[in-house]
């Protein structure tokens, strides 16, 4: 497989930029955000449970990244 | 607006408040701001708060009849994880994290032929180490607009990270998206332990600068979704200097790229489901470099809260990618090009992986229990798997948290 940048990706960025667009029509009031504002409902409930699970999986897989700024490396074998 | 029209805005506004719980009705009293979302939306510092989580990591040992010769027994970690979320004021904040891990067993280091597919040689003696991590991180706020700067440093016996990265997000004006970019940079050493003994690089370096764009959008009053695109370079020495590679009878060190160029696509949905009063997410990453290795990984979990204290919350997380040309778990002759690697990471392979965490919950704490069995295979491989990588592993996870909020 040959990389090439994601910009070049039309396919996946088109698709982002359509979703986003069609999202961008819903109104959701101030008063109507309760649920959202629940703790199960953050995108990273758990700082140091998501800290480790990056760890651990980036320690035995050949992928990484996407979970936000990255921190160092480490030797894990 | 005139003070008629002001006192009508008012009225209506107490009566869509009303129609909602209580809860509700006590957040839109703090002039609408809702806590639980400055992890969504940029305009609130995170909660002040203490965080300690302890992890156990068990991998299973190497089946006998996968093993050639060495130690099967493989990795054992205990983890301590301290955080710390201080607020200096309403505008500035800080976060302190802190790890520290002890590692022992034996690591897989090549494979060879054997009469039904490769056969795994692990180390001999156990491996004993210990690493620490801190970060330090300050977060401010100015208008829409939220800052987070942060640098830490990890170091064990035969590695040492230094690490800095910066994001800045801003709010929409009707709070309903937040468009988030970050920058990171890692400088790596490597000194292997024994180099003389096993004729290991001594000494190495390598860099990893990366860059990352996310926007998150309200999409309903119940459901939550963020893309995000990341791209990531890597330089320098880029090979495990303790994995070996069997060619044609010879074993020497693995030789991998000094460049890695990758990019990942992400997707996190949170929903709402109003019967159960659940939380139901899911996230999906794409990832590919250009070593050829592709991957995708989904992982969703069902958040179900029992009574007023009690939370349940199975997960499961898939994981599938392709090997780079370079790898396989050992070669009858010379390989065509330069880089040759036998690391069954980077082998064609799927996992699973099962959660169940349990939390109970105070006005000011939580205590939480978490397992997690995780098990990966060339049959749970998205792609065809060209090779058995013998080395792949099975692990528990056992984790116990405190969480405190000041």
């Amino acid at each position: 497989m040959k990389f090439s940048p994601w910009w070049t990706d039309w396919r996946r960025l088109a698709l982002l930029i359509a979703l986003f667009a069609l999202s961008a029509c819903a109104h959701v009031e101030p008063w109507e955000r309760g649920r959202l504002a629940q703790s199960r409902m953050a995108l990273v409930e758990d700082p140091l449970l998501s800290a480790m699970n990056d760890h651990v999986y980036t320690a035995k897989e050949a992928a990484s990244g996407g979970a936000g700024p990255a921190g160092g490396g480490c030797g894990c074998n | 607006m005139a003070p008629g029209q002001r006192a009508g805005a008012a009225a209506a506004t107490e009566s869509k408040m009303a129609r909602y719980s209580k809860a509700i009705r006590s957040l839109l009293a703090t002039s609408l701001g809702l806590p639980g979302m400055q992890d969504l939306l940029a305009k609130e510092l995170p909660e002040e708060g203490t965080d300690y989580r302890y992890t156990f990591y068990d991998e299973d040992p190497i089946p006998q009849n996968r093993l050639a010769f060495g130690d099967p027994r493989r990795y054992e970690i205990e983890s301590h994880q301290f955080r710390v979320v201080k607020n200096i004021d309403d505008s500035y904040g800080l976060e302190l994290n802190f790890q520290h891990e002890t590692m022992s067993g034996s690591s897989p280091w090549y494979a060879v032929p054997g009469p039904d597919g490769p056969l795994q040689v692990m180390s001999g003696a156990t491996i004993r180490e210990r690493r620490n991590q801190a970060d330090a991180g300050v977060r401010f706020l100015r208008g829409d607009w939220s800052h987070r700067a942060a640098v830490g440093y990890s170091s064990e016996n035969d590695y040492v990270a230094r690490y800095g990265s910066y994001s800045v997000e801003r709010e929409s004006a009707d709070s309903l998206r937040v468009t988030s970019w970050g920058v990171s940079y890692s400088n790596d050493d490597v000194t292997p332990t024994d180099a003389r003994e096993f004729g290991r690089v001594e000494s190495a370096d390598r860099d990893a600068l990366s860059g990352s764009l996310s926007v998150t959008q309200v999409l309903s009053r119940n459901t939550v979704l963020q893309g995000g695109v990341s791209l990531t370079r890597q330089s320098g020495f880029l090979s495990d200097p303790y994995k070996l590679v069997w060619i044609g009878g010879a074993v020497i060190a693995e030789n991998r790229p000094d460049e890695r160029r990758m990019l990942t696509w992400t997707a996190r949905l949170r929903h709402f489901v109003e019967g159960p009063e659940a939380a139901l997410t899911m996230d999906y990453r794409y990832f590919r470099d250009d070593w050829d290795v592709a991957a995708h990984t989904l992982d969703i979990s069902w958040k179900q809260p029992i009574g007023e204290t009690w939370e349940v919350i199975p997960s499961v997380r898939y994981h599938a990618q392709s090997a780079p040309d370079f790898y396989a778990p050992y070669f009858l002759s010379q390989p065509g090009g330069i880089h040759w690697s036998s690391d069954y990471r980077l082998g064609t392979f799927g996992a699973l992986s099962y959660r169940l965490h349990a939390r109970l919950k105070g006005e000011k704490w939580s205590l939480s229990m978490g397992a997690e069995y995780y098990d990966s295979d060339e049959s749970l491989a998205l792609a065809t798997p060209h090779f058995d990588s013998p080395g792949l592993v099975s692990f528990w996870r056992l984790s116990a948290a405190l969480r405190f909020r000041y």
